[in-house]
């Protein structure tokens, strides 16, 4: 497009390496993360949790820890309103969870009472001293156990223990299969993930006698922090003021509320001062939510020349014991499995199942992990069941830009088409390979923010406010939230390439809901496209306001166009004629009686269809060692084939591509979640593995250069959607060193193990 | 929450086993401590002194000669013996296993007694020093004594100390001539603790024939599992493919390994199985080669 | 021929989608059409949920096609 090298040529920070704007402050240890906050008079809360997967409270007797020196309150569900809480404002029906619940328990972990003390000690000690009677019921932990008839009642009324359901189709499924070649069907298993962020659920609340509740917390979103705790206290938006300045990680798990929030509010208001709330890693573990465990059966009809004719999809999934943002994931699921390719007939039935087992939820990729694992898999035994080259086959049938998903999403750009072409170089590149040694890939595409709005919320879903001040730096408020991903230097970048200005004139303003605009914030690949086009537009307006004066100043024919570029304001046919971004400010503001200049931008998608208002599109390559006789595997290379449009920080892209490249691996074949009776059996980080600097293969990145016209300067999403490719990557190399198909992720040695010996053991009898 | 302690810091073993005495069962000696803190985090451990041995340099030390042998003091970290030169060239197997023993920080802070005494069955030292024939020496303010390490463990995390007693230091044979030891764990992440570690120590004459071998397995039991059924089909054969199958099949059935998260028994047995007869090989190997 | 949903009148050319509709929807007014022709909604849910095939949305087809007369 030409457009595309037109916008190029005139970028100055868009894509250059910018180190992250907070990074000093981190690396220092001044940033203040909401484990960091003291305040005067701040006590410090313990949650009980329930021993019992499934369980009524008969009675709570707080008097022997009430009695201990030092506490200096107890608060059970009867001292909340009980309010069935979830995202789901305008469904209230999947309104499903009080976080300190009132009659009954779902599973083991979940809050009973909270404890305020002086010191956490004490809060610690005071925890053994409350009595709780419970009427254990039985459990059910299992989705196709809790669907059976007999199965306990979970949520009451909820039949057969079936939360939501979600269905897509498009096409005449039926008929696509009759005119396939080629049948296959497929039984998988995707397990659970813990989110892992570095820092562990924890706020400090402060109610003060004025009405107004102050409450510093680690989360991705301080609006819907701020908006969801008004709900569950009954009190305004406006009197509640949520700040998240610094986050240590999301990776989906922190958009709604949890324990910690919770009960540090009820405590503050309780007693008037400040409580503190921090999990341990053995509470976030589990009492927060994990990403969703999958059942996922899959049909696929093939001509013989690879042209894919219908995909049918059925997923069950295990809920746990609330609907999070579960319900969300499992649409989303049955939205990415159909990726990144024309299906012309599809068809999903995705049913989520209550079970007293810890909630599942978003986490990074958002469902399309799961999907991806059993849709590349199935594709690359498909291909190699009749014979096609995998590469081309999917090539043939991908995305375009110019497609439309039927019904469903339109895609503006698509860089598929190259990244198949460099992998096929990539892999070529390989050549033979040595014995147990398997290169696999697999392709994916994600979403650039959701358009889904079951918040009901009535303000724009990001928007941006830009002061220039008089020196010419510039305040950036936005209500985007920073949680290590680096998007307030997104957002620096954006408004500096849009100003005329440098990075470090920018001084950026978020995760503060008394200071910042509303936004969904940090959730579903949002904010580099969503606040970033809020940003790039309050800018625009503001840089409008100042160009008038510099137009009447200069006396200019008005064919002339104008710009700001690196401070500097000057005719574009005649860079050299022009002054100063800062005489220029002092200029509009003496012209205005002394306001500031003030540049306002919002964003809310329209007329995008269902789901997204762009998507990116991305190949993962592994290369993987295997030992066939202990199962071990190790990631020896990669290549990442990535089209997220226009990059806007080249260092934030690599950061963000590497990050998701080892969680999604560590999905693939390490992180892995057992329950025994409800009970989670690896909380710590000694038993759950994650993958370590040891672990990593080196991952280099090739980007695919498209542009987006949806997104701020051609950008799109970058720093989730590669979480959605990898387990299959390794599934279909461990496939092609070996042989073995892999049905199950986190795919664990024992099961390479268990299925060579069955091929071995099917060859014999064959002969 | 960490149960409260009083913090002692001996300036010498005399005074560290004085202190020992005076505080019998209410003390714990922390020498570096990366797996005491875990226990005591998770209230497994509830002291009410914690003797902190890290800092008495008398037993920091990495000594040998050719009668005596090695000795190592207990507050020796693992990065010394990592990096010992004299090791490297006298036991090579040692700063091999002790590369892979966990994180740099550990291997950084831990120290081989402070591992010994732990006697965590999945701790690497102790199998490949017990194929070494390796002795531990304790001592009280009664006294020293000197253990068989193999015969040193008694119990999951249970060793034959008392509880006036600290260890000193480990003592280990010089190797005989056409010796050689290897160890290997198997793991998920590279610097984890091994689902099960298996040490193998293969003695071969001139023609190649074994005529000595130890087999210990790591977590494998209780306890370090000394193999012995296998070490019987190995000792007076060339280790050819056969033989090595048949001691890993025996090596699996000596072991006594529990089911967990991380492996089945089964599997264990299974890993076992291929780990001892890739380590026979391998020692076998470099015994044939030595002069 | 078209059907129509019994419970909103919305209309496809195949009773079977107006089958995969009415459980699509699965709000009250779509599950009360089907517990009022006595069948159990949460037991064809389950039934299509856990077993191959399409038999759960055949059954509510059947249904569907039957009600047409009295629509």
């Amino acid at each position: 497009m030409t457009t595309t090298s037109l916008a190029k040529e005139k970028l100055h920070v868009i894509n250059t390496h910018v180190h992250n704007i907070d990074g000093i402050a981190k690396v220092t240890g001044r940033a203040t993360y909401s484990f960091d906050v003291k305040l005067p008079g701040m006590l410090y809360g313990k949650i009980l949790r329930s021993p019992h997967p499934h369980a009524k409270i008969i009675n709570i007797d707080a008097s022997k820890a009430l009695a201990l020196h030092g506490v200096k309150a107890v608060v059970t569900g009867k001292d909340t309103l009980g309010v069935k809480q979830g995202i789901w404002r305008r469904y209230s029906e999947l309104c499903d969870e009080q976080i300190l619940p009132v009659e009954k328990v779902r599973y083991i972990g979940e809050p009973v009472a909270a404890v305020a003390a002086i010191t956490e000690e004490i809060a610690e000690a005071a925890l053994d001293l409350i009595e709780v009677e419970y009427e254990v019921l039985e459990g059910v932990y299992e989705p196709y156990e809790a669907m059976k008839k007999e199965a306990p009642e979970i949520h009451e009324g909820v039949e057969r223990n079936i939360n939501v359901t979600r269905h897509i189709e498009w096409g005449d499924v039926e008929t696509g299969f009759e005119q396939a070649d080629y049948i296959r069907e497929d039984h998988f298993f995707c397990g659970g993930q813990a989110h892992m962020c570095m820092e562990t659920r924890s706020a400090v609340a402060s109610y003060t006698p004025e009405g107004k509740l102050t409450i510093y917390h680690s989360n991705q979103s301080a609006y819907y922090m701020q908006a969801l705790m008004a709900g569950v206290l009954g009190m305004k938006e406006g009197n509640v003021r949520v700040i998240a300045q610094y986050v240590g990680g999301g990776f989906g798990g922190k958009f709604e509320l949890d324990g910690a929030i919770f009960t540090s509010c009820i405590l503050s208001m309780k007693l008037h001062r400040p409580v503190k709330v921090i999990y341990t890693r053995e509470e976030d573990f589990i009492a927060t939510k994990r990403r969703t465990p999958m059942h996922y059966w899959v049909r696929t009809g093939i001509k013989k020349d690879g042209t894919f004719c219908a995909r049918e999809a059925r997923v069950v999934s295990n809920g746990g014991a609330y609907t999070g943002m579960g319900a969300t994931a499992l649409y989303l699921t049955g939205f990415f499995h159909s990726f990144p390719y024309r299906w012309e007939n599809y068809r999903y039935d995705g049913y989520r199942v209550y079970t007293n087992t810890l909630p599942s939820t978003s986490m990074r990729g958002f469902g399309a992990p799961q999907a991806m694992f059993c849709s590349e898999q199935q594709l690359e035994w498909i291909a190699a069941d009749l014979g096609l080259d995998p590469i081309e086959m999917r090539r043939k049938n991908g995305h375009y830009a110019g497609y439309e998903v039927p019904g469903q999403a339109f895609i503006a750009s698509c860089g598929l088409d190259e990244a198949f072409t460099v992998m096929k170089e990539w892999i070529a590149k390989k050549g033979k390979l040595p014995a147990n040694r398997g290169i696999g890939f697999s392709a994916a595409g994600f979403m650039s923010g959701g358009i889904f709005n079951w918040f009901d919320t009535p303000y724009s879903f990001s928007s941006a406010v830009v002061t220039i001040n008089q020196d010419a730096t510039v305040e950036l408020h936005i209500g985007a939230t920073e949680i290590g991903q680096g998007s307030n230097t997104t957002m620096a970048i954006i408004a500096a390439e849009t100003l005329g200005v440098k990075v470090e004139d920018i001084k950026v303003h978020s995760g503060d809901t008394d200071h910042c605009p509303a936004d969904l914030g940090a959730w579903g690949s949002r904010q580099t496209l969503m606040t970033g086009n809020a940003t790039k537009r309050a800018c625009e307006d503001a840089k409008a306001q100042l160009l008038e004066f510099a137009y009447a100043k200069m006396g200019l024919n008005i064919v002339y166009d104008l710009d700001i570029k690196d401070r500097w304001v000057h005719i574009v046919a005649r860079p050299e004629r022009g002054m100063p971004f800062d005489e220029l400010v002092t200029i509009a503001l003496r012209g205005k009686d002394g306001q500031r200049i003030i540049g306002r931008g919002f964003y809310t998608p329209h007329r995008k269809g269902m789901i997204s208002p762009a998507y990116s599109y991305m190949l993962q390559g592994v290369e993987v060692d295997i030992d066939p006789e202990t199962g071990k595997i190790e990631l020896l290379d990669s290549l990442t084939a990535h089209d997220c449009g226009q990059p806007i920080n080249h260092l934030g892209l690599i950061g963000q591509l590497e990050g998701a490249f080892s969680m999604a691996a560590g999905y693939g074949y390490l992180e892995y979640m057992p329950y025994e009776d409800g009970k989670l059996m690896n909380p710590n980080l000694v038993d759950y593995k994650m993958i370590r600097a040891t672990e990593m293969p080196e991952t280099p990145i090739h980007d695919i250069d498209t542009y987006e016209p949806e997104g701020p300067y051609g950008a799109k999403e970058a720093g989730e959607g590669l979480t959605n490719p990898t387990a299959a990557a390794i599934g279909n190399a461990i496939f092609h060193a070996l042989g073995v198909q892999m049905k199950e992720c986190p795919i664990r040695p024992h099961m390479i193990v268990d299925a060579l010996k069955e091929k071995a053991e099917k060859e014999k009898a064959g002969k | 929450m960490i149960h409260d302690f009083t913090y002692l810091k001996p300036g010498t073993v005399k005074e560290a086993v004085a202190m020992l005495s005076d505080h019998v069962d209410e003390c714990k000696i922390i020498c570096g401590g990366q797996s005491l803190l875990i226990v005591m985090r998770q209230g497994l451990i509830a002291t009410d002194y914690l003797i902190d041995i890290k800092g008495l340099k008398e037993l920091d030390y990495i000594k040998y000669d050719d009668k005596e042998g090695l000795k190592i003091g207990a507050t020796t970290t693992h990065k010394s013996i990592e990096k010992s030169a004299l090791l490297k060239e006298k036991y090579p197997v040692l700063p091999i296993m002790e590369e892979r023993l966990a994180s740099l920080q550990t291997r950084n802070w831990g120290t081989i007694g402070g591992n010994l005494a732990h006697a965590d069955a999945a701790g690497d030292p102790a199998p490949v020093l017990i194929a070494l024939d390796a002795k531990i020496k304790v001592g009280s303010k009664a006294g020293e004594r000197v253990f068989e390490l193999g015969e040193f463990y008694t119990d999951l995390f249970e060793t034959a100390m008392n509880h006036e007693e600290m260890v000193l230091e480990v003592q280990v044979p010089p190797m005989a001539p056409k010796t050689a030891c290897a160890y290997k764990k198997f793991n998920l992440l590279q610097n984890d603790m091994g689902v099960v570690g298996v040490a193998v120590k293969i003695t071969v004459d001139a023609s190649g024939t074994c005529t000595d071998a130890r087999v210990i397995l790591g977590n494998a039991g209780v306890t370090p599992v000394r193999a012995k059924s296998a070490e019987q089909i190995l000792v007076g054969k060339k280790l050819d493919e056969a033989v090595l199958v048949k001691a890993g099949e025996a090596a699996a059935d000596d072991a006594d390994p529990v089911s967990d998260i991380h492996a089945s028994e089964e599997f264990r047995r299974h890993l076992i199985k291929v780990l001892t007869k890739r380590m026979a090989r391998q020692a076998w190997e470099q015994a044939v080669k030595l002069g | 021929m078209a059907f129509k949903c019994p419970a909103c009148k919305k209309q496809w050319d195949v009773s079977l989608q107006v089958a995969r509709h009415i459980f699509g929807t699965g709000d009250k007014k779509h599950r009360e059409w089907i517990e009022s022709q006595g069948v159990s909604y949460a037991d064809l849910l389950v039934q299509q949920a856990t077993n191959p095939g399409n038999a759960s949305y055949q059954t509510v087809a059947d249904l569907v096609e039957k009600a047409q007369d009295k629509l």
